[in-house]
Order: structure tokens, then sequence, then C-alpha cells
């Protein structure tokens, strides 16, 4: 009986290695879109495919993997080495209720899909999100959180301006 | 912003490379092969010097389609990185020196 466990097992462990064999390429790519998802829309084009290619050069499992993992690992400092953009207001997409929008703030999104309703509450959490990453990314004097509000009350202002454009 | 870059000895090992040979470009895999540093430490370091301009980044000139994979990205030292690799490394071996002598060497 123990010859035949070991047996199966060891049938069993070669089916797994196999599966993995011809898999894990596909695996690493995913990891690897899912670090490019980390960052900011305007650097996910060049990280992806400078990521794509280092795997490309990886020979074997434990590489590829080890890149992947490291990518994913190491995308959130890719994205705040990159360009600072304070604020960011985009249309994201429109659905049967009207359009959205998305916000970020010094490369977070803030908010998806954001409608009329919502935008007071939005508004409070942008001012104190924008305070936590203006201190974040290193914006030290008055003057520059100053400048940096004022781009979000601007930026606010265009916004529920476009909606009240729209409601009427 | 160069001036106020930190380096880490991850960093400063990077910085040493480009310095060999300020004229060749590397690739992230090549980078990885020379200086044993993974993909979780490098790419945030090669994104850091780039937004500090001390490395400038060129795609390998090839058709992806062609080819049939992605195209490699490059980096180079520029005049100005080149110039502040050598500060910091020099700035480096000199607080790395022992501060005192060893009594058969004075």
């Amino acid at each position: 009986l123990e010859y035949l466990i070991a047996l199966l097992l060891g049938v069993f462990g070669s089916l797994i290695a196999w599966e993995i064999s011809l898999h894990y390429r596909h695996w690493c790519e995913a990891i690897i879109r899912s670090a490019v998802g980390r960052l900011p829309d305007d650097q996910q084009p060049i990280r992806r495919e400078e990521w794509l290619a280092a795997l490309n050069d990886c020979v074997g499992l434990i590489s590829s993997f080890s890149h992947a993992a490291g990518c994913w690992v190491g995308a959130p400092a890719v994205a705040a080495a990159g360009p600072k953009t304070v604020v960011r207001a985009t249309k994201d997409s429109t659905d049967k209720r009207g359009p959205t929008i998305r916000i970020e703030i010094a490369q977070k999104i803030i908010y998806r899909r954001v409608r009329a309703k919502d935008l007071q509450d939005a508004a409070k959490d942008m001012a104190s999100a924008a305070f936590d990453d203006i201190a974040g990314i290193g914006f030290k004097s008055a003057a520059n959180i100053a400048w940096a509000l004022a781009r979000v009350f601007k930026i606010l202002g265009e916004l529920l301006g476009g909606f009240m454009r729209g409601l009427k | 912003l160069a001036d106020d870059l930190k380096l880490s000895a991850a960093g400063l090992r990077l910085v040493s490379l480009f310095a060999q040979d300020p004229a060749k470009r590397w690739s992230g895999t090549e980078i990885t092969k020379a200086i044993r540093i993974g993909s979780g430490t490098l790419y945030p370091l090669l994104a850091k010097l780039e937004a500090a301009k001390w490395l400038t980044p060129e795609w390998e000139n090839i058709d992806p389609g062609e080819e049939g994979r992605p195209r490699r990205r490059y980096y180079k030292l520029t005049a100005i990185g080149a110039r502040k690799a050598r500060s910091a490394l020099a700035e480096f071996q000199i607080g790395a020196q022992p501060v005192g002598r060893l009594a058969w060497n004075t």
C-alpha cells in the first residue's frame, strides 16, 4: 500500500508540475498586469511594456515569478516616484443614469463613478485627502498647501458647474 | 530634486554600475543580473533616478509585432546623472573610510 501511495503521489506531483510549467508564464503576465493596474493611468502603458519585456527575458519559473512578484510589490513605489498629479478629474463612463466621473488626488483614485448627489461628501473627503497627500509628498509650506487646495476647489467648482449645467 | 536624492545601498550599487561606463545603456534584466537586485527594488529606484533626471530611458529599436515580444526599455546615465553619481559615490567612499587607524598602520 505504501508503494502505491508513493506512486500515486509521484504521478500527482508530476501532473501538477507539468500543469505549472504550462501555465506559469500566463500567471506571471497576470501578476504584472495587476501590478500595472496599481499605477496611475499615464504610467501604465510604459511600465506594462517594460515589465513584460523583462519577463520575456526571465529564464525559468522561479525568476519569472520573482520578477512578477517584485513588480507587484514595487508598483506603489514606482507610482510614488513618477510625476505628481495633485488633482485630476476625468470622465469615467456613461450609463443609463448619466455620466460618472473619476477623481484622483496625488495619483490615488479617491472616487470612481461619482454622481452629482455624492459630490458634497466627495468634496469634504477630497479636502481632507488633499491635506494628507500634500503632506505625504513633501509640500511643507503653507503657500503650497493653499495653492493645492485652491486647485482642489477650483476643480470641484468646475465639476459642480458641469453637473448643474447637465441637470438643467 | 536631484540634489535631494537620498540613495540606499542598493541605489549606490545601481549608480556605481551606471558610472562604470556612462555611455552604456542597460535594460532592467541586465541590471538585475549584474548587481543581483530584485525587481521590487530595481524599478522604484530606476523610476526615482529617472524622475531626478539622473537617467534617461530609451526604447529598444525593434518592431514588437515582427519580433513577437515587447520592446525592452533601456536606461542611460545623463550628463547631470554622471556628475551626481560621481559625487554620490565619492561622498559614500569618504563616509565609508574608517575613523581611526590600526596601530601598525600609523
